[in-house]
């Protein structure tokens, strides 16, 4: 099978799919990255809106209805899991790379 | 004794992190942006005691939907910056950190960076190609010879026949009547000129931050 040329997904692409496998509005993802990295990756407003917009247009997330009229709430897709699913595997294969030479 | 108000008039074309510059220059001599006018290019700073003077932001967008501003505005407050000016068309959005836990910028990678550069070229395009159209509409509705015939708006009779320092001399006098009659289409050039110092301007920034990535 080839390769989906949007791979290799950058990190914070990567953690924000994992953090829409929940539903959740643009801050609550950007909290939910933080503590998935461990704080290391602080991703800012600006950047978080221009990730949605982007993720949106590629329909990997979508919108989904909620109670709150002044946040907009996003999932991920089947397309977005494919996705995900893909690199994960791309990762798999680069960790057992490094395993097997006991790195 | 330093001032306790300053007014200032700059303009920045486009260039959005030398006018953060310019705004964080004075928060660190202990100022705090009260206010700001993109229109008339007005920044007004009173002298700050607090301990911590929150840093100004500035973003680029414009909204089709009522919704869609709203959700833009209240994630951002969520992040800890708070909306001090800009409208659902206006198009430039200034913020200020609401508490010193706030991400220091709007930004935190350069993709973001390079998109933020390609929106402000789609705004110089649109812009560009209005002050096209409304040319066009001067050149066939008014007949403004500009590009046709430029030296039939000279209405002096016989100024094309003179030379040397007197050509020199009517002209310039003739030239700020011909300007003054055609006020409006030359102002659509200036603005035409500006919009495609900012296209050029935008596109490169767009490039340096797409070459960095």
């Amino acid at each position: 099978m080839n390769r989906s040329k949007y791979l290799p997904l950058t990190e914070t692409t990567y953690l924000i799919l994992i953090a829409l496998i929940e539903p959740g509005h643009g801050y609550l993802i950007m909290q939910k990255v933080e503590e998935l990295s461990d704080g290391n990756v602080r991703i800012a407003a600006g950047t978080m809106y221009g990730a949605i917009d982007n993720l949106m247009k590629l329909k990997w997330i979508k919108s989904v209805p909620s109670d709150d009229a002044r946040r907009k709430v996003y999932q991920i897709t089947d397309a977005g899991m494919d996705i995900l699913k893909e690199e994960t595997n791309r990762l798999r294969s680069m960790i057992s790379i490094a395993d097997s030479l006991h790195l | 004794m330093s001032k306790e108000r300053i007014v200032i008039h700059k303009i920045f074309i486009v260039d959005i992190e030398k006018e953060e510059h310019f705004i964080d220059s004075y928060r660190e001599k202990g100022y705090k942006l009260q206010y700001v006018n993109n229109n008339t290019f007005k920044y007004i700073f009173t002298k700050c005691q607090d301990a911590f003077i929150p840093k100004v932001r500035i973003d680029y967008r414009t909204f089709s939907k009522k919704e869609e501003y709203d959700d833009y505005l209240t994630m951002y407050e969520d992040a800890g910056w708070k909306h001090i000016r800009g409208s659902q068309n206006s198009g430039v959005h200034y913020f200020e950190q609401m508490t010193p836990n706030t991400t220091e910028e709007l930004f935190s990678d350069k993709q973001s960076y390079a998109e933020l550069y390609k929106r402000l070229f789609g705004y110089s395009i649109s812009g560009l190609s209005l002050c096209v159209i409304m040319l066009c509409i001067l050149q066939t509705q008014f007949n403004t010879t500009l590009f046709t015939n430029p030296k039939k708006l000279f209405f002096t009779p016989g100024i094309w026949d003179l030379n040397g320092s007197k050509f020199a001399y009517a002209f310039l006098f003739e030239l700020s009547f011909v300007i003054f009659r055609n006020i409006w289409t030359f102002l659509i050039i200036i603005a035409l000129i500006l919009f495609i110092v900012c296209a050029i301007k935008c596109k490169k920034k767009q490039k340096q931050y797409q070459a960095s990535l």
